[in-house]
């Protein structure tokens, strides 16, 4: 961040994406104007950003992107038919946007050196852990880790994302991929089934892992059981939370749960961290 | 100890308004709040507190953050503020309020611009309070009608003078641009001076005991006693907006001609609106939820967070709430019952 942490990077949109059938969720690919601001702007995966749209406002979003991958940043945004997401997904190439970050806490991509990594997500929640698998499969990196598993699931098989990508991660023999679905159609010739039902057939012991669940509530509420079953402390389950958010900075006074703010000590939190706190979120 | 004789306070206005802009407390649609002066006449010091709160002098309700031109240009630096500014009979609790802000716009390090750029810029003369209102609770609150905390300068109103006494060095600075109005205290006026210190203390007659109050709030997020107090509640934010230590906003972009201005302006957790996501999710639905957070963020997550709680006992909440729900009572309730 600059002097001013209300004043965001100017940035270019360099591509757009439609990621889903239903069209409501596209990636942005977005380049820095000025090559200072794109060294300013530090991030790891599990980051996020406040996005603006001149004129309509700002939003927090995930960087999607991941910092091993230079010169581009991107965001995976899904159209809620609310006033910041709407203007954007209106917004073509070329176009100039607002991004000021990075913010929050970020994945533990050190802590977690050695250990047997497993990715798993649902629905367009998988922004910031394709963020996450990036990095940690860069090839600088992917030493440093043991097995790494990915588990994802959507809706429908025209409701995943990054499909180019996935097809890339099922090629690559030192990634275990489970795609699933909740409903399959007449194409489909993968998994069918709930994540957390295929978890519960991936995971079978904890393995010295560490676990990084995002997705819908519902989702995340299936699979912490079936972690803990097999045996993962706590510590060791990561998640990524929202509430409503303006400043990013601690300020504002909107998106605490119980003492903790989830744009300065989150959005990253471990189950155990959860456990202390209120469930008002 | 120096003095400033009430018949010269007009002396020493003028000459602070010489170098300064001054802020003071001045009648304004029949309520007291902090305006810039251009006249001492206008100043009012008949009165217990300020009706606003003056920490809006430092984050006012409304503020333009940036401008945009559509084409280019975001700039990187917030507006300078041009002559420094005295805020002059601001209450020792509000001056307090002060330093319970500076610890969220400062927190761990990030500054907030707009805020600091006016904070740093100001002096505070802080009047001591000889005449507490019925709804004052300061010294529950760890401080007391002549805390001389986050003041400059302080102030003591004796029968016929100011007692004047400088606290800091932006103090002492004012205090001998001054120095000329000033006249040395008799025995008696020292005598008055002490006297009416220790009585202002017990002139505070309402208590709340507040001795262990954050820890035990902590195990206390579902208990029962929070079905109790927000039933009277309207939901009307009040208590939030005159609130001095509340510091809760939103932003928002205006769209003006080829400019868009960013700005941001008080928000309220009393409002269902405030925590409310774009998906229709909202974890505080209810108004039981929203007064619970106020109270909570008060008393535990801030003390949590900051060291210290966020109540500076000045009552405006008391004073001002429509349905007449009274901090003082939830606060001796929580204390009560079993944890
Ligand atoms: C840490 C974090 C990461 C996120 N990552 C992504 C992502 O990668 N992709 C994605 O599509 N969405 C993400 N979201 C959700 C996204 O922020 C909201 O969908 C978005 O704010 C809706 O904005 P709007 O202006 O269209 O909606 P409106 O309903 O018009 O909301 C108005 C304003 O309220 C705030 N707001 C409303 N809902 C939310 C919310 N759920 N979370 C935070 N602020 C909100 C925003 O400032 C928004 O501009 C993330 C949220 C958080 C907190
Ligand atoms: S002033 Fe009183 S009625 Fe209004 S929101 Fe506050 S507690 Fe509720
Ligand atoms: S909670 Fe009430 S008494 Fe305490 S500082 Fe705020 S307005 Fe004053
Ligand atoms: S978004 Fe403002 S405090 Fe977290």
């Amino acid at each position: 961040m600059g002097i001013n942490p209300y004043t965001p990077y100017p940035v270019t949109i360099k591509r757009v994406v439609v990621e889903n059938e239903d069209k409501d969720i596209k990636s942005f690919e977005l380049v820095f104007t000025n090559p200072e601001h794109e060294k300013a702007f530090n991030y790891l995966p599990g980051q996020f950003a406040e996005i603006s749209v001149w004129g309509y406002g700002e939003c927090p979003i995930g960087m999607a992107s991941s910092p091993t991958e230079k010169g581009i940043l991107r965001f995976t945004v899904k159209k809620t038919g609310g006033v910041v997401t709407t203007a954007l997904h209106n917004l073509q190439p070329g176009r100039q946007i607002g991004v000021r970050g990075p913010l929050g806490n970020s994945y533990p991509v050190n802590e977690i050196k050695g250990k047997n990594i497993f990715i798993i997500g649902g629905g367009f929640a998988f922004t910031t852990l394709r963020s996450l698998l990036t990095y940690l499969i860069h090839p600088d990196n992917r030493n440093n880790y043991a097995d790494i598993t990915v588990i994802y699931g959507a809706r429908s098989p025209g409701e995943l994302i990054y499909k180019d990508e996935i097809a890339l991660w099922q090629q690559r023999d030192d990634l275990n991929v489970y795609i699933t679905v909740d409903k399959a159609d007449e194409h489909w010739d993968g998994l069918e089934g709930f994540v957390p039902t295929i978890a519960e057939q991936v995971i079978k012991s904890w393995d010295n892992g560490v676990a990084f669940v995002c997705g819908p509530p519902i989702m995340i509420k299936f699979t912490i059981p079936v972690l803990l079953k097999a045996g993962f402390p706590p510590e060791l389950i990561y998640t990524s939370l929202e509430m409503r958010m303006k400043c990013g900075i601690g300020k504002c006074g909107r998106c605490n749960i119980g003492p903790k703010y989830v744009c300065k000590h989150g959005p990253i939190f471990t189950f155990a961290e959860l456990q202390q706190l209120p469930s008002e979120y | 100890m120096k003095l400033i004789k009430k018949n010269r306070l007009k002396d020493f206005l003028n000459t602070l308004m010489n170098y300064y802009d001054v802020f003071a407390p001045v009648l304004k649609h029949k309520k007291i709040r902090f305006q810039k002066i251009s006249t001492p006449e206008e100043v009012i010091l008949e009165y217990s507190n300020t009706h606003n709160k003056p920490t809006e002098l430092f984050f006012p309700q409304c503020e333009v953050l940036f401008e945009v031109d559509l084409k280019e240009n975001i700039p990187e630096q917030p507006p300078k503020p041009d002559k420094p500014v005295i805020v002059f009979g601001i209450r020792p609790c509000d001056a307090r309020s002060l330093q319970i802000l500076d610890k969220v716009f400062h927190w761990d390090g990030v500054d907030d611009p707009y805020y600091f750029a006016r904070r740093n810029n100001a002096i505070l003369i802080v009047m001591g309070c000889t005449e507490p209102r019925s709804t004052c609770f300061c010294t529950s609150v760890g401080s007391g009608p002549m805390d001389h905390n986050g003041a400059d300068l302080f102030l003591t109103e004796l029968p016929e003078a100011y007692a004047i006494e400088p606290v800091s060095e932006k103090g002492k600075a004012v205090f001998e641009q001054v120095n000329d109005l000033l006249e040395d205290a008799t025995e008696g006026e020292l005598k008055s001076l002490a006297e009416l210190t220790r009585r202002a203390e017990q002139m505070i007659d309402s208590e709340v005991n507040l001795n262990g109050l954050s820890d035990k709030l902590r195990g206390m997020f579902d208990h029962p006693v929070w079905d109790e107090f927000h039933l009277s509640c309207i939901g009307c934010g009040t208590c939030t907006y005159l609130c001095p230590t509340c510091h809760c906003f939103d932003i928002l972009d205006e769209k003006k001609g080829n400019y868009v201005r960013r700005i941001r302006f008080w928000d309220c957790c009393m409002y269902p609106y405030f925590t409310l996501q774009s998906s229709g999710h909202n974890p505080r639905p209810t108004q039981k939820q929203r007064v619970r957070q106020r109270v909570m963020h008060k008393f535990q997550y801030f003390v949590e967070n900051f060291g210290e709680i966020a109540c500076v006992g000045c009552g405006r909440c008391i004073l001002n709430c429509p349905v007449n729900l009274d901090i003082r009572s939830i606060l001796k309730r929580l204390m009560e019952v079993k944890g």
